[in-house]
């Protein structure tokens, strides 16, 4: 039929088109990422500069509105500059702002948690150093921890601080006549007096991973001291193996075989308000969280915080440990980073932003409204009548006191150590992987940036 | 088989013509917006990207990666798992709910408006609802256990490994038997009558006509439902994502999971599209396979002789 | 052009696949087979329906009794909270958006789609079997596979962020699925017919546009509504691809609903329940458009 012929020039073509195609993706990838240069947003109108602004979005709460109305309010002082606001959910946002950044087509001002993921931008040359200001001593000096490399600053805050604690039904806990634990010793043993009457000791959403991670953190820092992550931080060889991180396995498998945990406990997640309905129905007496939770439960059940049921605790000592107990571990605080990208006009814009408004009392004051706990200097005097003033003078106070403040681990490493960090702590959890083997395993990652 | 055509030149011209006008619209778009890019990832596989700055050339590092990851092998294994079962349950349920909702009785027409329910919720709100619904502790599972008393409902559906993978691939099931169904309704009501008649009055019983008439002529509804069974599962992803996220521990990481933690956590690109490009090649492979096992690339009609 | 025309056999007739049909057994009205048949279907609907009225009782709660609360039956408060908070989250431009890009994508898959069916059918020359070995190849490319170098391309393509980027992939995306169903279908076109309007004088373009489309009804309702389904729901490929409020679409305003730690479940609940009525709507008139056509002719 005289097919063969047309059939092998055809594939000839192909081949070739696949080899000019592969060519030219390749090509757009690494353009992408040069070609952003000074072609970061929207032409800036007559007299004034136009930014972007990414941020996580915190739902229809009042957050959102916070950040909205003190958007307004700068750009009435400042007029002609406009900022634009987009919200994006909490898991996407990862993946939106890595791709934005490759492309070379990031917004002006972008969140970030801060730490390793931070880190990877900057070293891309993708973040503007705002250098040493003046301003930035406005902020709790622990809060800038997690934005400042090399000495100077990338980031600046722009929700409270998260530091995590262990919250509890003051009602059960009365109805034994227990006291919270501060000693982890004690903690066992609360934990099988609760059992034997019936309750789930611990509310823990393990599905999610990151809630496990938080004993991990606070039990290396009690045994070991913030030298051991540090450490790990650095990427420092056998860093995982430390003797410290591997008690801080075994004493949370410990946990596990006391039976500490509720049924399902390693598929419940966070998000659903499953753990907190644990708490507040009286099924379960405890659950170690970041200090969200607190606005998370007085929505969830108003009447349960209100009327003071909701007790918080810092995380116990352990016997012998050489960290001090009055160390933090949890998200520092949450930041917005401006992108090297922006032009000059924008830059001058955006660090007005923070200098006027993210380090001002007013603000402070607005999120406070919003339930958070805010990272400025001095901001007792803005718990005063608020809803959830004790709990917010009791964070503030905790942060202020706190000799380290660890941020979450899950942002201090690198991300390809992240995942397996999360996945494997699961396992640890549920007894099918050892402490040793977590260390082996997590030591054997390739390490840097 | 074909017709001689009023002037072969004329004819053909014409059929080369009516090619390019019948294929061309279909083939650029699908060779701009799915062929070019994943031709790039292919090229992406052969190096080392974290999604910021340049790429580096990391040659065939990414696929001997890939070889002596004991967790891609495990990927690799959970994936058939749930590619082989989600076959094996949707398969028989959709042909049977598709052959019983081709019938004509009006209270057919109603089941099968209803059946099509799961097909119309988003993946996000089916996820939530099974959460919530599967709860160990708060969940209506669990509820229905204790009115009707039921122990073996209270199961931890999502954590206990041993259960979690089957669990998963029956909400998948659930979420696309409708769809299957629909096809092998339409399937069936292809089939012309007079083949039943026929085979009826020379005195078969219900089950013959089912394994002699129905099923054959299903032959390429089923594998056009085969086929989309397995490439679909092979590349599934979102309700693990938002359920499991690959655990309790790796039980049901499957492969696409994998991928997108690769590409969108751990930021190594490269060896993100090498899982890519083994899903794809797989999935061609059992593609091109099942369609030249039955015949189904010889466009033959099957109702030739029927007449 | 001749056709032989049968209409169906009146409803009297069995299932044949199931059940007997012998005339001494119509008296009675039911055989063991069927029961056991509208058993396994009952049951089968009560697996689908009971997870959805779940969907539905939760979305009357709020979020701190959703899970407190019991799960089957009405008591311990329902409230129209959360349906206010979706309206509240403004999905009224999502809605539309989302409208437009299914209604789009619908159109134009089905009419690229057909064609391109059409020919792989015919087989008249190479291209038509290379095509659909591409095809197929096409259907085992998962999404997340190409979604990186897919931004790159829109966004070099000045597309990003447009609705246009969403009609252009979704379709694409579409192809491979559509074309091997509708080839599946048309296939079955007895080549009789088609030989016969070429002989009286039609070319390959009469026969597609007066016998192929308008026998393809089924194909194309069924399509449709999987197609349009897949447009509506898709999350990823806006997500990557879009990034103001103005060319949001309604899987993205689902996530309005999140918070940085914790979902609205009730109102994630209503918020799909909500979307589903138009789904419902376009179901109940392609449905209409099924049985009109399958129910009157059928082709020799």
């Amino acid at each position: 039929m005289g097919r063969s012929g047309d059939r092998a020039r055809s594939r000839r073509r192909l081949t070739l088109a696949a080899v000019a195609t592969m060519t030219v993706t390749v090509a757009l990838a690494a353009c992408g990422s040069a070609a952003g240069s000074g072609k970061a947003s929207t032409t800036a109108k007559a007299g004034g500069t136009n930014l972007t602004m990414w941020l996580v979005t915190t739902g229809p709460s009042p957050a959102n509105t916070v950040v909205n109305q003190a958007v307004s309010s700068f750009e009435k002082s400042h007029p002609g500059d406009t900022i634009t606001v987009d919200y994006i959910e909490n898991q996407s946002y990862k993946q939106k702002i890595q791709l934005a950044m490759g492309a070379g087509n990031p917004p002006t001002i972008f969140w970030t948690w801060g730490g390793g993921p931070l880190k990877q931008f900057i070293n891309a040359g993708d973040v503007a150093s705002l250098g040493n200001p003046a301003w930035a001593s406005d902020f709790l000096p622990s809060s800038l921890g997690a934005v400042t490399f090399n000495g100077q600053l990338y980031g600046v805050p722009i929700e409270g601080t998260q530091p995590v604690f262990f919250f509890y039904n003051k009602t059960i806990f009365s109805k034994l006549g227990l006291t919270f634990p501060t000693t982890w010793s004690g903690l066992l043993s609360a934990v099988s007096t609760l059992k034997s009457h019936g309750y789930a000791p611990i509310s823990l959403a393990n599905g999610d991973q990151w809630p496990g991670l938080m004993y991990l953190e606070y039990l290396t820092d009690r045994i070991g001291g913030p030298g051991v992550f540090q450490a790990i931080e650095l990427g420092k060889t056998g860093a995982w193996s430390n003797p410290a991180i591997i008690k801080a396995l075994t004493d949370i498998q410990q946990l596990t075989r006391a039976g500490a945990f509720q049924n399902g406990y390693d598929s419940l997640h966070y998000s659903g308000g499953g753990s907190d309905a644990l708490v507040y129905s009286g099924k379960a007496a405890i659950q170690l969280m970041g200090d969200w939770d607190v606005s998370q439960m007085l929505g969830l059940n108003k009447s349960f915080v209100t009327s003071g049921n909701l007790g918080l605790a810092p995380f116990p000592a352990v016997a012998g440990g050489t960290g001090d107990p009055a160390d933090l571990a949890g998200n520092t605080a949450s930041y917005v980073a401006i992108s090297s990208k922006a032009s000059t006009s924008q830059k001058t814009a955006a660090e007005a932003f923070m200098q006027d408004v993210l380090a001002s009392s007013s603000y402070a004051k607005a999120i406070v409204s919003a339930g958070e706990v805010p990272v400025i200097k001095g901001a007792t005097d803005l718990f005063a009548g608020q809803q959830l003033a004790s709990y917010d003078q009791a964070i503030y106070t905790s942060v202020q006191q706190a000799p380290s403040f660890q941020y979450s681990w899950d942002q201090a490493v690198p991300p390809q150590e992240a995942t397996p960090m999360l996945a494997d702590l699961a396992q640890v959890f549920e007894l099918t992987m050892t402490p040793q083997k977590f260390a082996a395993t997590m030591d054997s990652q390739p390490s840097g940036a | 088989m074909r017709r001689r055509p009023a002037s072969p030149g004329q004819a053909g011209q014409g059929r080369g013509l009516a090619d390019l006008a019948g294929l061309a619209p279909a083939m650029a778009l699908f060779g701009v917006f799915i062929v070019v890019p994943m031709l790039g990832a292919i090229a992406l596989s052969l190096f080392r990207w974290n999604g910021l700055g340049t790429p580096h050339w990391a040659g065939a590092a990414n696929w001997i990666q890939f070889a002596h990851d004991p967790l891609a092998r495990q990927a690799l294994t959970v994936t058939a798992k749930v590619v082989v079962l989600s076959w094996v349950v949707q398969t028989p349920v959709s042909i049977a709910l598709g052959l019983f909702i081709a019938g004509r009785q009006r209270y057919r027409s109603v089941y099968a408006a209803l059946y099509v329910l799961p097909l119309l919720l988003s993946t996000a709100g089916i996820a939530l609802m099974w959460e919530a619904l599967l709860d160990p502790n708060f969940g209506g599972l669990v509820a229905l256990s204790r009115s009707l008393n039921l122990g073996f409902l209270r199961q931890n559906w999502l954590g206990n490994p041993a259960l979690t993978l089957y669990v998963i691939i029956g909400l998948i099931a659930w979420q696309f038997i409708p769809f299957h169904t629909l096809l092998y309704q339409m399937g069936r009501r292809q089939i012309p009558d007079v083949l039943y008649e026929a085979a009826r009055l020379d005195g078969a019983s219900p089950a013959q006509l089912f394994w002699r008439v129905t099923l054959p002529q299903l032959r390429y509804t089923i594998v056009t439902s085969s086929t989309l069974i397995i490439v679909g599962s092979l590349t599934y992803f979102d309700i693990v994502y938002i359920m499991t996220n690959g655990g309790p521990g790796y039980t049901t990481r499957v492969l696409s999971l994998d991928m997108y933690q690769a590409a969108f956590q751990q930021n190594e690109f490269g060896y993100a599209s090498v899982l890519a490009v083994v899903l794809g090649v797989v999935g061609v492979g059992i593609a091109l396979g099942l369609v030249r096992f039955s015949g189904f690339g010889s466009m033959a009609s099957q109702q030739e002789g029927a007449a | 052009m001749s056709r032989t025309i049968v209409s169906r056999p009146a409803r009297t007739a069995a299932d044949p696949a199931r059940g007997p049909a012998a005339p001494s057994r119509a008296r009675l009205r039911v055989s063991p087979g069927r029961v056991i048949t509208c058993v396994l279907a009952t049951g089968w609907l009560v697996v689908v329906l009971a997870p959805v009225y779940y969907m539905v009782l939760a979305s009357f709660r709020s979020q701190g009794t959703y899970l407190t609360a019991n799960p089957w039956l009405p008591g311990g408060g329902l409230t129209l909270s959360e349906y206010g908070t979706v309206f509240g989250a403004g999905l009224g431009r999502y809605l539309v958006n989302s409208v437009i890009i299914t209604a789009v994508c619908i159109v134009l898959t089905l009419s690229i789609c057909l064609g391109a069916a059409f020919r792989i059918v015919r087989r008249s020359t190479w291209a038509a079997g290379a095509s659909f070995r591409i095809l197929l190849l096409g259907l085992a490319i998962p999404i997340q596979a190409i979604i990186v170098p897919l931004y790159l391309l829109i966004y070099k393509l000045h597309l990003y962020d447009t609705l246009f980027a969403l009609m252009l992939t979704m379709s694409a995306a579409a192809v491979p699925v559509s074309v091997l169903i509708m080839v599946s279908f048309v296939r079955d076109i007895p080549r009789e017919l088609i030989g016969a309007m070429l002989v009286d004088g039609g070319t390959e373009w009469t026969v597609f546009r007066r016998l192929i489309v308008p026998l393809s009804k089924p194909v194309l309702a069924t399509l449709a509504i999987y197609d349009g389904l897949n447009v509506w729901n898709n999350f990823i490929l806006p997500l990557v691809l879009t990034q103001s409020n103005s060319v949001a679409v309604l899987p993205l305003g689902l996530t309005k609903l999140e918070g940085q730690y914790a979902i609205n479940v009730p109102a994630v609940m209503a918020a799909v329940l909500l979307s589903v009525l138009p789904l419902v709507v376009l179901f109940i008139v392609m449905r209409k458009q099924v049985m009109r056509s399958l129910g009157s002719v059928v082709m020799r």
